[in-house]
């Protein structure tokens, strides 16, 4: 069923709407945000009691193979909102009923999500500024979130080296054989702990997953890499280099510096940061990400995702290599 | 004395060729149209370049490979087992060059190129 073009489809959808949020709900007109061959973004121009309501629907065909349920998605984005971690309103889980796939709407937050423009422009320098303290502070809450709630709902736990032993998994699956990632991963083997806080972890913590206004953070998206481990992984994820797009001297995000982050979230109540151990996990982050890149481009080997894009992705391997070996004879990066 | 139509040289016509036709372009089309004239610049300078024949030719050399082995897989598969030093400060060195080699073929735009150039030398 296609939201964008079947009006029985709408009319269904905003009858639930009406419903969920107490009001007259109609669908004036909905709109592709982005999408791929499983997962669509649609922005919903929707009336609330006669006002304009935007709305974002998040939907997929079916739930993906070892991925989070849409559902449990935005139940964990709906308890960080609970937690005072400022991200977009869920206003409703899709049901069977709805014929549309599994998903979620949610409020649509207006506001810049293209790093390189938030990072770079004259109109966004205050935001900079501010956003060291906020993502801080919005960190430090995902992390003092109670994490028996969320082992209920199903989130895996893992420790950091555990994950290090899966993703080297992966990396054997697609044939192994790069040298500077080897390296990486003996030095990891020996630094990454197997103990240490859990946390409800985000996932996917970083430029590119906030919307940023003039003022600075507005809201944290994508939820559906969260599980519970070592939060130092959401550190070191939001200071790894590629998600500094280009602003390398700017270790967090690209807009601040580590130890102004630090001292804000553990005064945010975070738990104590070694210092040391972040720029660990900031290798980690490196390793994760060259991997990861050379699986999008294995997929379009495979026939799975075939595209030019996909193709040119696995030549940003040696960027991570690059990361990374300097990392290994400088410490830090 | 024309040394004729190289393989740097076709991909830097069809680079152009797209740049022709991509005013037409929108949306998913327009991106992937300059995704492919940037993959077309990376044959190019690999063509030019030839960026991997030093590095495998170091790992042939401490594996001591036959013909028939992938030599990077060798070099890597002796990293696991131990049998190379992993904190040996010339190989560190040595792939610190091999890599800035690469990246300038894949991105010499990256921000850690200069300084992974600055540790190789």
């Amino acid at each position: 069923m296609s939201i964008q073009t079947d009006e029985q489809v709408q009319g269904r959808l905003a009858a639930r709407l009406s419903q969920s949020a107490g009001a007259d709900v109609t669908i004036e007109g909905v709109k592709a945000l982005s999408g791929g061959a499983n997962s669509m973004s649609y922005l919903i121009d929707a009336e609330k009691d006669g006002q304009s309501w935007q709305l974002v629907l998040q939907q997929s065909q079916a739930q993906m193979p070892g991925r989070m349920s849409r559902a449990v998605q935005a139940e964990v984005q709906t308890r960080a909102e609970k937690g005072g971690v400022p991200v977009p309103h869920i206003v409703y889980v899709l049901t069977a009923e709805d014929d549309l796939g599994e998903g979620f709407v949610m409020e649509f937050v207006a506001g810049e999500t293209l790093a390189p423009r938030y990072l770079r422009k004259e109109e966004f320098s205050a935001a900079r500024k501010a956003m060291v303290g906020q993502t801080a502070e919005a960190l430090a809450r995902i992390h003092s979130l109670p994490v028996e709630d969320f082992r209920k709902l199903g989130l895996t736990s893992m420790s950091a080296r555990e994950s290090l032993l899966r993703l080297r998994d992966s990396y054997d699956a697609m044939g192994g054989g790069v040298p500077v990632f080897e390296l990486a991963f003996a030095r990891l083997e020996k630094r990454l702990p197997d103990d240490g806080p859990e946390v409800l972890v985000h996932g996917d913590y970083r430029s590119g997953n906030f919307i940023v206004g003039e003022e600075g953070l507005r809201s944290v998206l994508d939820w559906e890499g969260a599980s519970l481990g070592h939060p130092l992984n959401d550190i070191g994820w939001l200071c790894t280099n590629t998600w500094r797009f280009g602003n390398w001297q700017k270790p967090v995000g690209g807009f601040g510096e580590r130890e102004e982050f630090y001292r804000a979230y553990e005064a945010a109540g975070g738990p104590a940061v070694d210092r040391d151990l972040a720029l660990v996990f900031e290798m980690y982050g490196s390793l994760r990400w060259g991997i990861v890149c050379w699986q999008m481009a294995e997929q379009h080997l495979a026939g799975e995702a075939v595209s030019v894009e996909r193709a040119a992705i696995g030549r940003r391997v040696s960027e991570n290599e690059a990361d990374l070996i300097y990392m290994l004879q400088k410490g830090a990066l | 004395m024309s040394r004729g139509i190289q393989i740097e040289d076709l991909a830097e016509a069809v680079a152009g060729y797209i740049d022709e036709i991509s005013g037409k372009l929108e949306g998913r089309q327009a991106f992937h149209a300059k995704v492919a004239q940037n993959a077309l610049a990376i044959i190019a300078r690999e063509a030019r370049q030839k960026p991997r024949e030093a590095e495998l030719a170091y790992y042939r050399e401490r594996m001591g490979c036959s013909a028939d082995e992938d030599p990077a897989v060798a070099f890597a598969a002796g990293i696991r087992s131990g049998e190379v030093e992993p904190d040996d400060p010339d190989m560190l060195k040595r792939l610190a060059g091999f890599v800035a080699a690469r990246l300038a073929v894949d991105n010499p735009k990256f921000s850690t190129l200069p300084r992974l150039r600055e540790l190789a030398e």
